[in-house]
């Protein structure tokens, strides 16, 4: 089978080898000069005699220089002989393969005596050492971002066998797509022309194909699904490229894992118990499994439940002391033991530290409301000041702090609470009858700016309250809009604008905004309408006043930024997961490593992270539990691949899918059979080139004339025969 | 012409004249051209009896001499189209030119040794006619009358040329100056028909180089002057052929002058007209001693 490498030089040369002497002679025809002659009968006489020879020459000339453009072109064209018997004679030509590891911990999967990974590896070691001297290869990595082992086109196998022993597998998923697509870009920048392949190396997992030739996106709507997407254009890969794929994982995996985990309340009081809820993802046959709970690397509890049950598995957590705590499912080892622990963690708070600002009466349903009197739930505890007392060295004792009918108020004390907030604290301010609108406009800390303190018309007194945010920690506790309350409104604060952050989360009757937040710094800011007492309306009296007050306190202990474990990443901001790590501190992984906390500007504000967060287990900070991290649970979704749709997916002719190296040895055997003829053919060119130029000069050789033939002596006699 | 003042054009065959020149006369007369020996008769006058060949035979001969006559020679100069050619970048030296010149150079070697001379200016017809006279006057109207033509028309040469063989009564050398590039089958039968009536012929083939080695450089498209055909041609594939197809046509010409014994020349205009003239005399003196 003969199949051409650069295809496009034959259809140019072609095209050449045909016009070129068509132009030729036009050009010659129209440059032919006119002369008058005296005779032109023996010239006709002439061409008779000598067609037939000037026509056999012509033709033959016409024959070689067509030849020589063929030759030419199929050169450039680089036509590949693969028929095996001739194809085992001619040997094989020079390549550029490029080699792409599926580096998820999918690959880790136990086959057995072996594992994918290592499978992936000797495939890989194997790949090498069948290449020839003047091949050349590079080795990508898939990651979700590819790391480049080998980066450029190298020829030393010894190097990149010794690089491959020493590669490990990431405990994160994998693109594809964005690696080959980076193998591809390095052979397309290799100029030569040589036969190019790409291998990928993988398991059997459908997983890290996805982006690749598909159309349409999968409805999960992830940013990896989009970002591979964005990156796979089958275009760009030659058309010739052989693509190997090795599927070396196991034909029907099987696999159970934890996928997630679920606090209730996410915000745990001391000595009071909670739930935590597991969800469970399975690949394979259904099957029973066993989940054991650990809390401070100390056995809770054991269940034992169906992987594919539709109810969660429930844990209930016993009281626990003030602090984080760091806890863990783990399930029974499988084939793939990676996946079969599930880290987060638990932050018990034993009080809510709370201040309230305003005059006895101001604070009237509020202290109630937070059992602030003598004889209460001692989990709120609430401290209660005049406005103007506020004791400023002391704010940072509070996690919340309520503003009611405060203002005006000093300059030290709207700096001293612009910090609190800066810092971390949550502001939650009721108007009321002693400030104006302009007073309540210089605290620089309020999410809008207030127009102005008026009356609501009698019609338009009572409405519904709408959740405009109702998953936002503040309100996510309180049900759907439908259960949210109606209340009567006799005076309201009315905003002229907002600042640009700030989030209605509260309106009444027609859109008019009844609580308006803004994040402050690394805090806070709540600003209600109304008063907390009856003055402006019946709020404290509707059912929702209690609650939302105690959400607002509980958001305020930071139970709104607490997350109980976060994915393995390459960046992880601070601010939201791990708000009281500075920049000085240092954080450490399961493995004890040190990993340094890095700021950077973003908008004139700081912001804290991490990076390569890349290892799943439990991270201290300040030798305390501070982040659970895991591995990215859609790589535990082992369902396999369908192998037959992969060659039209990936877009390319010469697509070859083996399962094991034996396969893949076949392939390439029966792939790699054959040469190209380039250089033959260039040689052939040559040659005719030079039968051309010495044909043809022969032709073009003036002659000797009749005079040299014919001896005319200088009396005009002719002294030999002319004929 | 001054180089030319001590050449003589001489006839190779008797002539009839009508002056007393250097030129044989068929009238056996007083001449000292010896002409032959005859057994000695009755009524011979034994003056005559060669003395040197009776010392060596013992018989007796009686020497005779040929009686000297003026020759008269015609010149035909051939003035059709095909003769307007010139391979030169002068386009003034045309074959045309070159046959005038030729026939001028001629026609005073001629007067000079006192013979007369005539002229015949030929293309399709018999376009002027000089009689033979023996004057420089004459020759310099002769020569004024070749002035006055140009090449022009197709020529029927072998018509012509019986034309003139009819109208020259006398034998006389006639000079054909032409290219001949006509009905050569009809041509030499004009050239017999000159023979037939006892005239000395003498053919100068003026030809361009160009013709005889199609010394075209490149590719071309000739125009026939006197047909106005056209034809390509790619001269460095077809001069070989061409060579053999010229050869054949000049072969035929030299091998049916030779046969006729006419003297055949072919005047290439690439050839210094003095040199040729020259070369061309002294060899034809040499052969008629």
């Amino acid at each position: 089978m003969i199949e051409l490498l650069v295809p496009m030089f034959m259809v140019v040369g072609g095209a050449a080898a045909i016009a070129i002497p068509l132009i030729l002679h036009l050009i010659q025809s129209s440059r032919t000069v006119r002369i008058p002659y005296s005779t032109i009968r023996f010239l006709q006489l002439a061409q008779k005699k000598a067609s037939q020879k000037i026509r056999m020459e012509n033709i033959l000339l016409w024959l070689i220089r067509t030849l020589f453009l063929l030759a030419l072109a199929a050169a450039f064209a680089m036509p590949m002989l693969r028929t095996k018997s001739i194809g085992e004679w001619a040997g094989r030509s020079a390549r550029d393969v490029a080699i792409v590891i599926d580096g998820s911990y999918s690959m880790d999967y136990n086959l057995g005596r072996t594992t994918a990974w290592e499978k992936a590896i000797s495939t890989s070691i194997s790949v090498l050492e069948g290449l020839e001297e003047q091949d050349r290869f590079c080795i990508f990595v898939a990651r979700e971002n590819p790391d480049a082992l080998i980066e450029q086109l190298s020829s030393d196998r010894e190097e990149a066998i010794s690089r491959l022993k020493a590669l490990e597998y990431s405990q994160e998923s994998s693109s594809l797509s964005l690696a080959v697509m980076e193998a591809n870009d390095v052979l397309r920048e290799a100029k030569q022309r040589r036969e190019k392949e790409i291998h990928i190396i993988t398991d059997t997992q459908a997983l890290p194909w996805e982006g690749i030739g598909e159309n349409t996106s999968d409805g999960s709507g992830t940013n990896k699904t989009t970002v591979s997407m964005s990156h796979w254009d089958a275009s760009k890969i030659d058309k010739r490229t052989s693509v190997f794929v090795s599927l070396l994982g196991a034909e029907s995996p099987e696999n159970i894992s934890p996928v997630s985990v679920e606090l209730e309340p996410a915000l745990i009081m001391a000595e009071s118990s909670a739930r935590v809820t597991i969800r469970l993802g399975y690949t394979g046959p259904t099957a029973s499994t066993a989940a054991t709970l650990y809390i401070d690397d100390k056995e809770i509890a054991s269940r034992a439940m169906s992987a594919d049950s539709a109810e969660p598995l429930t844990f209930i957590i016993p009281p626990l002391a003030r602090g984080r705590h760091s806890a863990r499912i783990e399930l029974p080892e499988d084939n793939l033991p990676l996946d079969n622990t599930f880290h987060f963690m638990l932050k018990v708070e034993d009080q809510l530290p709370t201040l309230c600002v305003g005059s006895r009466d101001d604070l009237f349903f509020l202290r109630a409301a937070l059992n602030a009197e003598p004889g209460g739930s001692g989990s709120i505890n609430v401290k209660t000041v005049e406005p103007g007392l506020i004791p400023l060295d002391e704010l940072n004792n509070y996690s919340t702090i309520f503003l009611c009918n405060a203002v005006p108020m000093g300059a030290s004390e709207v700096r001293a609470l612009e910090k609190f907030a800066d810092a971390g604290g949550l502001l939650a301010i009721f108007p009321g009858d002693k400030g104006t609108a302009s007073d309540y406009s210089a605290l620089p800390f309020l999410p809008g700016t207030p127009s102005a303190i008026q009356p609501v018309a009698s019609s338009e007194r009572r409405g519904l309250l709408n959740w405009d945010m109702p998953y936002h920690p503040v309100l996510a506790g309180l049900g759907d809009s439908a259960s949210a309350p109606a209340i009567a409104i006799k005076q309201q604060l009315f905003f002229e604008t907002f600042v640009s952050r700030a989030q209605k989360m509260i309106s009444q009757g027609d859109a008019q905004p009844f609580l308006v937040g803004r994040p402050f710094g690394r805090g806070f800011v709540l600003m209600f309408s109304v008063t907390a007492n009856r003055s402006w309306s019946d709020f404290p009296l509707s059912p929702f006043f209690l609650p939302i007050v105690h959400q607002v306190v509980q958001f305020g202990s930071g139970v709104g930024s607490f997350t109980p474990y976060v994915w393995c990443t390459e960046r992880l901001p601070l601010e939201q997961h791990l708000p009281e790590a500075r920049a000085e501190n240092e954080l450490k992984s399961p493995d004890g490593e040190t990993i340094p906390i890095r700021s950077s500007v973003v908008e004139g504000q700081t912001i804290l992270h991490v990076e390569n967060v890349d290892q799943a287990g439990m991270y201290t900070l300040l030798t305390e539990p501070a982040l659970a991290v895991n591995m990215d649970r859609d790589e535990s979704d082992l369902t396999p691949v369908d192998p037959t749709g992969l060659p039209k997916r990936i877009g390319v002719e010469n697509v070859f899918i083996s399962m094991n190296e034996e396969e893949l040895a076949a392939q390439l055997e029966e792939a790699r059979i054959g040469r190209t003829f380039g250089e033959q053919l260039l040689w052939l060119a040559l040659i005719l080139a030079i039968i051309e130029f010495f044909y043809a000069n022969r032709l073009m050789k003036t002659g000797g004339g009749l005079s040299e033939k014919m001896k005319v002596e200088l009396s005009g006699k002719i002294s030999e025969k002319a004929a | 012409m001054h180089k030319l003042d001590r050449l003589v054009l001489l006839s190779r065959y008797v002539v009839e004249g009508n002056l007393a020149g250097a030129h044989r006369s068929p009238l056996k007369g007083a001449s000292s051209e010896f002409a032959d020996h005859k057994a000695y008769g009755m009524g011979d006058d034994p003056k005559h009896i060669d003395w040197r060949v009776f010392g060596r035979t013992e018989k007796h001969y009686i020497k005779r001499f040929e009686d000297d006559t003026n020759l008269r020679v015609y010149i035909a100069i051939d003035r059709s189209n095909s003769m307007a050619y010139t391979s030169d970048d002068n386009e003034k030296n045309t074959k045309y030119r070159y046959a005038c010149r030729l026939a001028a150079a001629l026609a005073y070697v001629t007067t000079k040794a006192r013979d007369s001379v005539g002229l015949y200016l030929h293309s399709d017809d018999i376009d002027a006619v000089m009689p033979a006279r023996n004057s420089l006057n004459h020759l310099n109207n002769s020569l004024k009358t070749i002035q006055g033509f140009e090449p022009g028309s197709t020529t029927e040469i072998a018509e012509s040329l019986n034309k003139i063989a009819g109208s020259v009564r006398h034998r006389a050398l006639v000079v054909v100056i032409s290219d001949l590039l006509g009905d050569d089958e009809e041509i030499i039968k004009a050239f017999a028909h000159f023979r037939k009536r006892m005239h000395d012929v003498i053919v100068l083939q003026v030809l361009d180089p160009f013709e005889i080695d199609l010394g075209f450089k490149k590719s071309c498209k000739l125009i026939d002057l006197e047909t106005d055909e056209r034809i390509n041609i790619d001269p460095r594939r077809l001069r070989k052929a061409y060579g053999e197809v010229f050869g054949e046509f000049i072969e035929k010409y030299r091998t049916a002058c030779a046969s006729m014994k006419i003297d055949y020349r072919i005047a290439r205009t690439d050839e210094p007209l003095d040199l040729f003239v020259r070369a061309y005399l002294e060899e034809r003196r040499r052969l008629s001693r």
